[in-house]
């Protein structure tokens, strides 16, 4: 089951130095003793607000989605690898939203509210 | 007995009952995410990714996140919501201080009346 989601957002360069980019991103999760199992992605857009990282200030970028199974403690040591590289403008990784459970839910009940009119209380005289 | 009740009730914020309002349910070709009913019990799992189906949550003039009064979500549903919306925001999937203009046309799951 895929447990790991990386929400990648690469800076928005040409088609071979993005490839280079995601091939070490993924070369540094293999490394760390992670399973890659998809690479996903959702395209090159405009970014939803100016973010400014590495001393530069990103408009555009290209949006990709890795879900890998790894184990738990290198977690901390990919974030940290991630954060320094530089084409990397924002990671994130989640746990795979894939794993949550479904749980049905009821809605809004219907509370008596009469029985809440008056404090039941013993009030002493 | 009943007269008392109806005062109360009055007075009382008034609590929507979910028995069977929904709204239209569209899907878009190409998104994996569903448009929310008006109610609770269409449930669907909330990824970040989902700019769609979170936007409509969101006001179109501020951005900001609307509440419980409006939405007419149950306390779970509109807890989650609020953290897949603040979590997307983070992430740089949502805007933040606005909403995103492709999806200003969606239809309404809000309660809310703007002044034309």
């Amino acid at each position: 089951m895929p447990r790991y989601e990386l929400a990648l957002i690469l800076k928005a360069m040409q088609r071979p130095e993005t490839a280079a980019a995601l091939k070490r991103t993924i070369q540094a999760l293999m490394d760390r003793g992670a399973v890659v199992r998809n690479l996903e992605n959702l395209g090159e857009r405009a970014l939803p607000y100016k973010i400014f990282t590495h001393n530069q200030r990103h408009t555009r970028g290209g949006y990709f989605l890795v879900d890998f199974y790894a184990p738990t403690t290198t977690v901390e040591s990919i974030k940290e690898y991630l954060s320094r590289d530089t084409d990397v403008i924002r990671p994130n990784v989640v746990k795979h939203p894939l794993t949550q459970e479904v749980k049905p839910c009821e809605g809004i009940v219907p509370v008596p509210l009469e029985e809440k009119l008056y404090s039941t209380k013993r009030k002493k005289k | 007995m009943a007269a008392m009740v109806a005062v109360y009730s009055g007075l009382v914020r008034k609590t929507l009952t979910r028995v069977g309002t929904a709204a239209v349910c569209l899907t878009e070709p190409g998104t994996h995410a569903v448009l929310w009913r008006r109610s609770c019990s269409q449930y669907k799992q909330l990824t970040s990714n989902e700019d769609l189906l979170l936007s409509q949550f969101v006001s179109p003039f501020t951005g900001c996140i609307y509440g419980r009064h409006i939405t007419g979500l149950c306390g779970k549903k509109q807890k989650e919501i609020t953290k897949a919306i603040k979590r997307a925001q983070l992430m740089g999937f949502m805007p933040v201080t606005y909403k995103d203009p492709a999806y200003l046309k969606d239809p309404k799951v809000c309660n809310i009346k703007y002044r034309e």
